[in-house]
């Protein structure tokens, strides 16, 4: 046994000696394990997890007893984890107090050890800014809004978040790359060109010659090189044009082309008609002849012509497509390429009146941000020609009276800015001086700015979040807090606080956390952490089985996702209770998840005057097995992989990120072996895994949860039969008012199982029941989730203690979303480095 | 020249592959540079990774040794037959990661349980060599890709990103700019010193610290700004020689985004071009077909999708029409390579092209017995090289036994056991 081995007393003591000689850490922690830990193991765990048998990878013979190397301390914590649970040693008689002898001695030493760590230099190790928060920055300083992120190498995530120091690495690849994207942020920033064109007209599609083609060929012109009869894809009436088809529509609006990148409202007047009174949608793409981008969708009801009107950002080379969903399929389930004629076909159809584009919405030209960042009366107008660039033709320069002046003061001012501190006397002056160098050496006024601002946004002031030892400075909370809840830097209000020193009162802290959550930009903090939480950012990563899946489209995953982030939205901004993770008695729906969970009744109930596509709050009928996360659409599928679920899968995710027990890593065993081909299902095949006691014994934990989730498909829709590509029952309902021949209806689910405590459950419903009687050990997951994200710093065996009064708080004060928020910020935790 | 690398300790190589602090990665070119003189033919790499795996039924034959009956996909290379060798039962051990993709960040590290919470990657077998090699070539190293992803990652286990423009990377590689742009390619690179010098003394202000982990970031940071220099120096002095000329028109970029087999031949093609005006020794290829479906005839079903096929045998047979067309790209790579010659030598012997997956199965993401073929390089080929199949040889031992082919002094990396695999012998 390797803790009682003399060699490695030896080593360890070396190690021991070393530390204290090289540093003036106290050094007053156990040095060796002491004799209670050594019984206990001896005689309790040796049995299994000796050299020869080493159950679990697990060889307590050879484990050291070091806690300075994190591997190995974990290993530790992971043994007084599954002692101090009981589910170590297996099936055992030991009484409280026997298992304490060894999981307290344990937990003061580690505790002890990470403590002392802590206190001396912080939890959390400096961090950089992780590439979205890299580019709001950006966004914020420069005053634009080009993709940025995406240019960038991605980021580590580390304990599941891209906020975490350890994931977020620095090389030189990294630096090449800023140096490169901070290029085209200026280059975005420094409109020097003429004002650009402003476009705003009421378009048609009346107008649009490939329409007009369309409408005026005969229906029956036959194509001398096809052969084929045309169709009509259109039906022209007066005041709209109605697309009719459910495939392929010349659809482009070729009559607009943005004058300039920017900013764009556009306004459409569209309905449904002969749509048997059922909604239809209506999808705005813009598109750059390569790929679409889903703007927005709108639902229309029947002859009931709705205005809708939005702002979006369009790029020069991009165009705008309006698209129907739910169109062109007749009651017989034919389709424009299968009717005689068109004249006097009833079928449901998209009308659009009109479309009126204005834009690019600009207030001042040249824009304000470059006299932000280059220096107030820094622009001037060119006289004369000007000069043509690829950005087109310059028209302005920048050319201040006094370059090395206004230099200075420019630069001093954006440093400021972007170390998102005031400055301490002196501390732009190396910028600075390399501007002047710049301009000494006979170049431009704009080239040398240029330098120094790609230099101070490399620099580490700006590049790392300045926090020190102990209670972090009010500046450093003003960071934490924004890059927190709004992945951007802080604003004026939020640093007016921190010169003030007003900051880190309670009161003020609380308050500005509201101020903060309840300014659209925190949808930054619902997307990213929710998305990193709970997997949703990884929707599109696998696509979902046309053939078992026929009904998957972009709508329904953007409702997805949408829904989810709509549900912790809703939880946080009313205070709801926490154990709505779990359970509720209320989703967050569209019409088109209403349709997709079967719940378009309770939806239809709950309308007001809210359009289809807007979510809201619907009350679930009782027996309803939706309510919760783990019963949305968007979990269902990133726990999937397109074509099958498994339990196992499933489970451990619930295991990690709702009940915050994460299981060990799988041994190297071979997985199942998915099929789909109807002759056995994936309960059966995993029988087979559980009647193994090995195995049993991680997997009678995670199965279970994974198990009530069966009932659950790849997309989230509920059903009682797998899906089958082979053996099976033609279903019987309808798909768009077609038949549907493109899967069969293959063995039943069966989402019952029990706990691996004993307690048994029929499904999904009776799962969060018992669930539910753990709701602090949600809490608890929750807030060292939100915590880790927060302060960019796992929970250590060191931080529980603290977990746990945050839990604690805020369960006396009713277990609200938001109240958790509270206690996370006022917390020693986020307070100090 | 096996004493090439008798001056080199051991101690500055485990400098170079070390934890990302003190790193002088690229001052070892400069004693190499003076030995250059001698004249040889340089050693070099190529790994291939396609990420969704290739169905193993129909890649590893059932026979082991020299005279196996070829599978589907190995009647594609027929006529290469005695030019490579087949492994069964490698793999990096402790895949299991964050999800069952993830063992595409580690094929090239052999680093354990990506994504899992403590992990941080480590260096690529790639990178080691290149920083070993340093700016003896315009590039130490070149990484191409179907979606901008790689599996080279740095000593602080940082993806390089990969090129996926075939034009953009010609470009870099033969096409000289205009003199305004070489002017100001000059002057950026100008700019770039003059900005890591102001830095640095920044971070210096910035980086007075107390805890070691903090110190550890800053230097990671520093060591950063010190190898950019270098980089901005060793580039300021390849700008001004011309780059090489090659017969081969500029590639034209492949419009629809969902072509991975155009995109795949496009960057093929690259690489006997790079190889032999020798701009790089060491190149990486990322494959990573995800969630479109390739327009190779008589598919309709993503890539991914079809990886994951549940035995249904439609996906099957589409899954192998998708897979069969990467390996008639690889079949024509081989063939290029065997074409181009360096004095009497083929360019093939020179280099060691590994072509596998870090998927073993992906229909159940199993990370175990992954498909790997390793060509040329010096090595005695012709077999199917059969290993333990449950417990698996560390693909690292492979990695080692490639890198001291290329007379790299590497005893040791990632997981490796061994400096060879049992069964490869060298030429």
């Amino acid at each position: 046994m390797a803790i009682l081995n003399p060699n490695f007393l030896i080593r360890n003591s070396c190690f021991v000696l070393s530390i204290v000689m090289a540093s003036t850490l106290e050094a007053q922690s156990i040095e060796e394990p002491t004799d209670n830990i050594r019984s206990f193991i001896n005689q309790n765990c040796l049995e299994c997890h000796n050299a020869s048998e080493r159950s679990g990878g697990l060889d307590l013979e050879a484990l050291a007893w070091e806690l300075d190397s994190p591997n190995n301390r974990d290993r530790w914590i992971r043994i007084h984890d599954r002692v101090d649970s009981g589910q170590m040693p297996p099936d055992s008689t030991l009484t409280r107090d026997q298992l304490e002898s060894l999981t307290s001695p344990v937990q003061k030493a580690i505790v002890e050890k990470i403590s002392a760590q802590q206190k001396h230099e912080g939890r959390t190790v400096l961090r950089r800014l992780n590439r979205r928060e890299f580019e709001n920055s950006l966004h914020d300083l420069f005053g634009v809004d080009i993709d940025i992120q995406h240019l960038l190498p991605e980021d580590g995530r580390s304990e599941g978040f891209d906020t975490v120091a350890d994931g977020l690495r620095i090389s030189a690849v990294q630096l090449e790359k800023y140096l490169e994207v901070i290029d085209l942020a200026l280059d975005d920033c420094l409109r020097l060109t003429e004002r650009p064109e402003i476009f705003n007209k009421r378009l048609r599609y009346h107008d649009e010659k490939e329409v007009r083609e369309n409408l005026d060929t005969a229906e029956d012109h036959v194509d001398p090189v096809s052969g084929s009869r045309h169709r009509r894809l259109f039906r022209e009436l007066d005041n709209a044009i109605v697309f009719i088809s459910h495939g392929y529509s010349p659809d482009n609006l070729r009559q607009f082309a943005p004058p300039a990148t920017g900013l764009y409202r556009i306004r459409v007047s569209a309905y449904s008609v002969d749509s048997r009174g059922e909604p239809i949608a209506m999808r705005v793409y813009a598109n750059d002849w390569k790929s679409n981008r889903l703007l927005r969708y709108f639902v229309l009801e029947e002859d009931k012509p709705r205005i809708v009107e939005f702002t979006s950002k369009l790029t020069v080379n991009e165009h705008l497509r309006f698209a129907g969903f739910g169109i062109g399929i007749d009651d017989e389930g034919k389709s424009v390429w299968n009717v005689e004629s068109v004249k006097d076909w009833k079928v449901p159809g998209m009308a659009i009146e009109w479309i009126e584009v204005e834009g690019p919405l600009l207030d001042q030209w040249p824009p304000e941000n470059i006299s932000r960042v280059f220096g107030a009366n820094s622009v001037r107008k060119l006289n004369g020609r000007g000069r043509w660039t690829n950005q087109g033709h310059i028209q302005y320069e920048l050319a201040p009276d006094d370059p090395k002046a206004a230099s200075s003061n420019a630069i001093e001012k954006f440093a400021s800015r972007a170390f998102r501190r005031p400055l301490k006397p002196g501390e732009a002056d190396r910028f600075i001086q390399l501007a002047h160098a710049e301009l000494d050496r006979g170049r431009s006024y704009e080239q040398a700015m240029r330098v120094a601002i790609r230099s101070i946004l490399v620099s580490p002031r700006f590049l790392i979040l300045d926090e020190t030892p102990g209670r972090i400075d009010d500046y450093a909370l003003a960071s934490r807090l924004s890059y927190c809840f709004w992945s951007s830097p802080p604003d004026d209000e939020l640093l007016e606080l921190a010169e003030q020193g007003k900051l880190s009162s309670p009161d003020v802290l609380r308050g500005q956390v509201d101020r903060m959550l309840n300014s659209p930009k925190s949808e930054q903090f619902v997307s990213s952490f929710v998305g990193q939480w709970l997997d949703i950012n990884q929707i599109d990563a696998t696509t979902p089985d046309t053939k078992l899946y026929p009904e998957y489209d972009d709508i329904l995953r953007d409702s997805m996702v949408s829904e989810t982030r709509n549900y912790f939205r809703e939880l946080l901004d009313k205070n709801l209770p926490i154990a709505n993770l779990i359970a509720s008695d209320f989703a967050m729906l569209d019409r088109r998840l209403a349709d997709h969970y079967g719940l378009t009744e309770s939806f239809l109930e709950s309308k007001g005057d809210k359009h289809d596509e807007e979510f809201r709050p619907i009350s679930l009928p009782t027996d309803s097995p939706r309510g919760g996360v783990m019963t949305q659409a968007a979990v269902l599928k990133v726990t999937a992989n397109g074509t099958v679920t498994s339990p196992v899968i499933r489970g451990a995710w619930i295991l990690r990120r709702i009940i915050g027990t994460p299981p060990s890593p799988p041994p190297p065993v071979n997985g199942i072996e998915p099929d789909t081909r109807g002759a056995t299902t994936i309960r059966e095949q995993l029988a087979k895994h559980r009647d193994s006691e090995t195995c049993n014994r991680c997997h009678r934990e995670i199965d279970p949860p994974g198990f009530a989730l069966e009932s659950f498909d790849v997309i989230g829709g509920f059903r009682q039969r797998y899906r089958s590509v082979g053996d099976g029952d033609q279903p019987t309902e309808k798909l768009q008012g077609r038949s549907i021949w493109e899967y069969k209806l293959g063995k039943p689910i069966d989402s019952s199982g029990q706990t691996s405590d004993g307690r048994p459950f029929a499904d999904i419903r009776e799962f969060k029941q018992l669930m539910l009687n753990d709701q602090e050990q949600i809490i608890r997951c929750l807030a060292g989730k939100l915590t880790t994200y927060a302060t960019g710093a796992g929970i250590s065996f060191a931080d529980r203690d603290e977990i746990e009064i945050i839990a604690a708080k805020t369960k006396a004060q009713g277990s609200g979303l938001r109240t958790l928020i509270y206690e996370v910020v006022a917390s020693e935790l986020f307070r100090t480095k | 020249m096996p004493n090439q690398f008798s001056m080199t300790t051991r101690r500055t190589f485990l400098r170079a592959s070390g934890v990302g602090l003190a790193l002088p990665l690229l001052d070892s070119f400069l004693p190499r540079r003076m030995r250059a003189a001698e004249t040889t033919i340089p050693r070099r790499m190529v790994c291939i990774c396609t990420s969704l795996g290739l169905h193993a039924p129909f890649f590893f034959p059932e026979k082991a040794g020299t005279d196996y009956e070829p599978t589907p996909y190995l009647k594609l290379l027929e006529q290469h037959r005695k030019e490579f060798t087949l492994f069964n039962g490698i793999s990096n051990p402790d895949q299991s990661g964050s999800d069952g993709h993830s063992s595409g960040m580690t094929w090239l590290t052999a680093a354990k349980h990506p994504g899992l919470p403590g992990f941080r990657n480590t260096v690529s077998i790639d990178q080691l060599i290149a920083s070993r090699i340093g700016l003896e070539t315009r590039f130490p190293s070149l990484q191409l890709s179907t979606d901008g992803s790689s599996q080279s990652y740095t000593s602080s286990g940082i993806m390089i990103p990969g090129e996926q423009s075939p034009s953009r990377m010609f470009a870099k590689l033969f096409l000289d700019g205009s003199a305004d742009e070489q002017e100001l390619q000059i002057q950026k690179l100008r700019e770039g010193r003059s900005i890591m010098d102001t830095v640095m003394g920044e971070a210096e202000q910035f980086g007075r610290r107390i805890g070691r982990e903090d110190k550890e970031k800053l230097a990671e940071y520093f060591s950063s700004v010190r190898e950019m220099e270098q980089r901005l120096v060793a580039s300021e002095a390849w700008i001004h020689k011309p780059k090489p000329r090659v017969d081969a028109a500029p590639p034209q970029d492949i419009k629809e985004s969902n072509d991975l087999i155009g995109q795949i031949q496009l960057l093929f093609e690259l690489i006997p071009l790079a190889l032999q005006t020798d701009s790089t020794r060491l190149i990486t290829v990322m494959i990573q077909g995800r969630n479109d479906v390739p327009p190779v005839p008589g598919v309709s079903i993503d890539h991914h999708n079809l990886s994951h096929h549940g035995q249904d045998p439609e996906k099957l047979r589409q899954l192998q029409l998708v897979e069969q067309a990467q390996i008639k790209a690889l079949e024509k790579l081989l063939s290029d390579m065997k074409r181009k010659t360096e004095g009497d030598r083929r360019m093939l012997d020179s280099t060691a092209m590994l072509f596998g997956s870090n998927l073993g199965n992906a229909n159940s993401h199993d990370t175990k017995n992954l498909p790997v073929l390793l060509a040329g390089g010096r090595f005695r080929h012709g077999q199917h090289v059969m290993l333990d199949r449950e417990k698996n040889t560390p693909l690292s031992n492979l990695f080692v036994q490639i890198a001291q082919q290329m007379r790299q002094p590497v005893e040791q990396f990632g997981t490796s056991t061994s400096t060879s695999v049992n069964g490869l012998a060298t030429v």
